[in-house]
């Protein structure tokens, strides 16, 4: 074959063209450390920084499940969700349920602790003003 | 065609409002500054302010996470709303609503020498997470001295500067808050002076949460290979050392946008919800 087997001129294979002969110029010569920096495409970088690679319908469909997700713990949160908080009316304990939004009123004020046994109470007296401000 | 005009709705609308970033900060500081006065404080809000604050319409979410773990009670309030907003904005919102972050914004304009942070600390604010808003108040309960409520500077400079004025000027006993708490408050307001966005980078525990939302959120930041010239003029751009061309969503991202002002337009806003996406935009889902 005129010119010799295909890849004798860059020695890594090429396409068969014509003829037979590759007119394609060899690759330049580059150390390793030139090829890390040269022939690594942007993308790969990404690829390897970032870990993984999300398509666009992958990402509508984690999307949607994390605000369903969230949506609804925050809906159980707001209009379901309780707990059991002890307190006092005059002098005597009172067991009663309070909502997530008023038991986060009364924890950005310092209005419920947690006691020794795992019980949690109201700082105050039912019908008395909650404290003005978080202690911490 | 319909797709294109589309596509380029987000990224048009983000560089319009880039410039006018500092009145948008200022503009959702209204919002969390209670000027009607409605101390909503049954109701988190997605940014990091201090319900102590004389002047907080919502409770913090950090605050709430914490003080609940404390009570052993599971917090769906606070974890629904961020895991919905994160899913929606990502960082968006430490970049563009956060007034704790546009207070550090402000003050990163006072002609300093600026030192920039080596990328590693950044993991600090998952210890901070993990540590001082789980377990610590899990375990331990409010009265622990890492108790994040104890050691927020935010909390110390939003709340314990105010009433402590307010009890001078009344002529009441000044309560003063722990040694630890006054500590990281100068140490803060030093470092704001001297490192772009201090708190955000190395220790916030709400950036942590909404960082972890960056790759899969509906606003991410695309980049377009095929227009980069690789002129590394966005790194240039970027005040947080980060790279933008290659971990587009990183981490440690603010979403300032900054970087998008490149001249070759290979990096831009995206989001989920425009119809179509270019040949080019390979990279853009990550």
């Amino acid at each position: 074959m005129p010119g010799g087997a295909p890849g004798l001129q860059n020695q890594c294979g090429v396409d068969k063209v014509p003829g037979g002969f590759d007119s394609h110029s060899p690759p330049p010569f580059l150390n390793r450390r030139q090829k890390s920096s040269v022939c690594v495409l942007p993308v790969d970088t990404i690829i390897k920084k970032e870990g993984f690679m999300i398509n666009k319908n992958t990402k509508i469909l984690i999307f949607g499940l994390l605000v369903l997700f969230g949506a609804a713990l925050l809906a159980y949160g707001a209009f379901f969700h309780s707990t059991n908080v002890s307190a006092q009316q005059n002098g005597q304990p009172v067991l009663f349920a309070k909502s997530e939004s008023a038991l986060i009123k009364d924890a950005s004020v310092s209005g419920v602790k947690r006691d020794e046994t795992g019980k949690i109470k109201q700082t105050y007296e039912i019908g008395e003003n909650a404290p003005k401000a978080c202690s911490t | 065609m319909v797709a294109m005009v589309d596509k380029n709705k987000t990224s048009g609308f983000a560089s319009k409002l880039l410039g006018w970033r500092m009145w948008v900060q200022t503009a959702f500081l209204l919002v969390w500054l209670d000027p009607a006065g409605l101390r909503l404080h049954t109701m988190c809000s997605p940014v990091f302010h201090c319900y102590a604050c004389p002047l907080a319409t919502f409770a913090c979410p950090i605050g709430v996470i914490a003080q609940f773990g404390a009570l052993h009670v599971f917090p769906f309030i606070a974890i629904g709303l961020l895991i919905a907003v994160g899913a929606l904005f990502g960082t968006l919102i430490c970049g563009w609503a956060c007034p704790f972050g546009f207070l550090q914004d402000l003050a990163a304009k006072v002609p300093t020498p600026k030192f920039d942070l080596p990328k590693v600390t950044g993991y600090l604010r998952y210890v901070v997470l993990i540590g001082t808003v789980l377990a610590v108040p899990y375990f331990f309960g409010e009265e622990h001295p890492l108790f994040v409520c104890r050691i927020c500077p935010a909390g110390a400079l939003e709340a314990a500067v105010p009433t402590m004025a307010g009890q001078a000027i009344t002529g009441e006993v000044i309560i003063w808050p722990s040694v630890l708490k006054l500590t990281i408050l100068v140490l803060f307001l030093i470092a704001i002076f001297f490192i772009r966005r201090p708190w955000c980078r190395l220790l916030c525990p709400l950036g942590a949460i909404f960082s972890m939302f960056n790759r899969v959120s509906a606003f991410f930041l695309r980049f377009n290979a095929d227009k980069c010239t690789h002129c590394d003029r966005c790194h240039k751009l970027c005040e947080y050392g980060i790279e933008p061309e290659k971990t587009p969503n990183d981490l440690n991202c603010i979403r300032c946008l900054e970087c998008t002002q490149c001249s070759p337009d290979a990096l831009n806003l995206g989001s989920i919800f425009e119809r179509s996406e270019g040949k080019n935009d390979i990279q853009e889902h990550r």
